[in-house]
């Protein structure tokens, strides 16, 4: 059985003004499919306003499709909204979400309860989850004293509070820092050694590739493809960029003739940025740059916007 | 589940003052009231004295705390994963409300206090048990009309004009601040369908000394009124989720 499958998915919103009543109307997912297979990790890459919270929406039931249908665990989401509500755990990332006034236990006490968990499981559940997000010592202080990313482990929790099967994960990493970042792919590495089936959305392609079995990319509402994490490792090598200071003009024309070299530009510091098109090219460039003495270099991997840019302008992707 | 939602608002309130604001305004109210009576020569009046503002802070408070909760989880984000979850949110509402409402019953204390210390009035409660009984089914109503109000807080973001608008007739039609026999007569038998009507009525007679009647059928009539306030309230909310989860209107702040 599929863990997700999404067929066909549309779903538009009319943005209403304060003058018009129906204004244009905005195409958030544009028959979308997917399946997810249980025990899968899957990545929903895609830059802002893609239509990844929509469809974490639709799946969670709280906003229904315009078109076409989804199922989660052969459930149906919008036939058979009390089964599926059952089955899946919502984090959406962020501060919201969590009562700040009230503590992390009461605030997974309540919960459970939403949950429809008895009283001594509920509490036992919560006392394990705040261990598991490494929150015991401060499962009794208000929320609002929390950092964020306590508040992101605590959402985490409650997401797992009635222990579904499958997980909806909305850039539950945004805002933390990149060690607070590294502790929750390990946990969700843990959840997938549990059998759970995880959707997890991001922007961040180190993410996407770090702790999924595959990633499907969407852009403005549209399916672009489903691609292995390891494609996504190529891309980020192949595009990748270099920052240097102190190189002349002379030096910049060198290295853009280098073969795989994409564009060159002056950076607004006075540092240059050398683009990088194909693999192999970074090492090239870094060599010339070596040998004529500069030694300020810095090497990073492209923004997904960046990536896309490259696939879709250069056809590296069908599209 | 209603427990759990007792419990979570109870926790929740202490850090909310305004949920629980209502209370300050009683002693005021009752000491108004009970001056103008005493001032009147009305002494048979005083049970309004004191039975009015205490319905009235009751029943402000439900309706406070049921569009503070829609407000606040909508503002919080909590709303949507309430709705997300396998709960019955008119359930979870009704609980967290009845929680209030409890609350509110410490107006009853302010009201005798106030009494007491300001007028040196000892009120007796001769019928103590029909008191206590009518006074907890009017928190189930209470609890009842609010949840049903809370279906409109979903749909709208102006809930605040709509809670005064609500409030106000429903006290004139309630008899909570002067009696419904001086209503016009076409609106008596409105005021009916509102179980403050009954629920006044019968506090006031156990407030004095004769023996009190019509205890059942009123009693039948705040639970009946409370029952189908909250199916009411089921079936608009159920309507209006639907509705919001259609327009996608949900998490709009
Ligand atoms: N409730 C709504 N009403 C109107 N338009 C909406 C609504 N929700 C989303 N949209 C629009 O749908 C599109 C997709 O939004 P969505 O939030 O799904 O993107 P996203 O991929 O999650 O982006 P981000 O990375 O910024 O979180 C956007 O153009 C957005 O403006
Ligand atoms: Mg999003």
């Amino acid at each position: 059985m599929l863990g997700v499958e999404v067929a066909g998915l549309g779903r538009s919103f009319t943005t209403a003004s304060k003058f018009r009543k129906r204004g244009p109307l905005v195409e958030a997912l544009h028959d979308v499919s997917l399946a997810v297979e249980a025990g899968e990790v899957h990545g929903l890459l895609g830059p802002n306003g893609a239509g990844k919270t929509t469809l974490c929406k639709i799946l969670s039931t709280v906003l229904l499709p315009t078109s076409g249908t989804a199922r989660v665990m052969g459930h149906d989401v919008v036939s058979e909204t009390a089964a599926v509500r059952r089955l899946v755990g919502i984090v959406f990332g962020g501060e919201r979400g969590l009562y700040t006034r009230l503590t992390a236990r009461q605030n997974l006490r309540y919960w459970a309860a939403l949950y429809l968990l008895p009283g001594p499981e509920a509490n036992r559940r919560a006392d394990e989850l705040l261990e598991r997000v490494g929150l015991t010592d401060r499962a009794d202080s208000r929320v609002e004293t929390f950092s964020r990313g306590m508040k992101q482990r605590l959402h985490l929790a409650r997401g797992l509070i009635a222990d579904p099967p499958v997980l909806l994960l909305d850039e539950p990493t945004t805002g933390m820092d990149p060690v607070a970042a590294r502790e929750f792919r390990a946990i969700v590495h843990e959840l997938r050694v549990e059998g759970r089936t995880i959707l997890l959305t991001t922007h961040d392609m180190v993410e996407a590739e770090a702790v999924c079995d595959r990633v499907t990319l969407i852009d403005r509402g549209r399916v672009l493809a489903t691609e292995p994490p390891r494609t996504l490792g190529r891309w980020l090598s192949q595009f990748g960029r270099i920052d240097a200071e102190g190189v002349d003009e002379a030096l910049l024309n060198e290295v853009a003739a280098v073969d795989g070299v994409g564009a060159t530009a002056c950076n607004a510091d006075g540092s240059v940025r050398i683009e990088i098109a194909a693999d192999g090219a970074a090492a090239v460039v870094l060599a010339h740059l070596v040998a004529a003495g500069v030694t300020s270099v810095r090497t990073s991997v492209p923004s997904l916007e960046e990536v896309y840019l490259q696939l879709i302008g250069g056809r590296g992707l069908d599209v | 589940m209603v427990w759990a939602a007792v419990r979570f608002q109870l926790s929740n309130s202490r850090r909310t003052p305004g949920d629980v604001e209502a209370l300050a305004t009683v002693p005021l109210l009752t000491a108004i009231f009970l001056a103008i009576m005493l001032n009147s020569g009305r002494d048979d009046l005083i049970g309004h004295a004191v039975i009015g503002p205490v319905l009235m802070a009751m029943s402000v408070m439900a309706l406070n705390v049921a569009g503070e909760i829609i407000q606040s989880d909508r503002y919080a984000g909590t709303l949507e994963l309430v709705i997300a979850a396998p709960a019955n949110i008119v359930v979870v509402l009704w609980g967290r409300v009845l929680a209030v409402v409890a609350l509110g019953m410490l107006s009853l204390v302010e009201a005798w206090l106030v009494a007491w210390l300001g007028f040196g009035i000892v009120i007796e409660v001769p019928h103590a048990g029909v008191f206590a009984v009518i006074l907890a089914a009017s928190a189930f109503a209470m609890a009842g009309t609010a949840t049903l109000a809370a279906s409109l807080f979903v749909l709208t973001r102006r809930g605040f004009a709509y809670r005064v608008a609500i409030s106000f007739p429903l006290y004139i039609l309630g008899g909570v601040i002067v009696p419904i026999a001086f209503l016009p007569e076409w609106l008596q038998p409105l005021s009916r369908l509102v179980y403050l009507s009954w629920s006044a009525d019968l506090l006031r007679a156990s407030l004095r000394p004769e023996p009190v009647t019509g205890v059942a059928l009123g009693l039948l009539a705040i639970l009946a009124l409370a029952f189908a306030s909250v199916l009411m309230g089921r079936r608009l909310l159920a309507w209006v989720v639907d509705r919001v989860r259609s327009d996608g209107t949900l998490a709009q702040v």
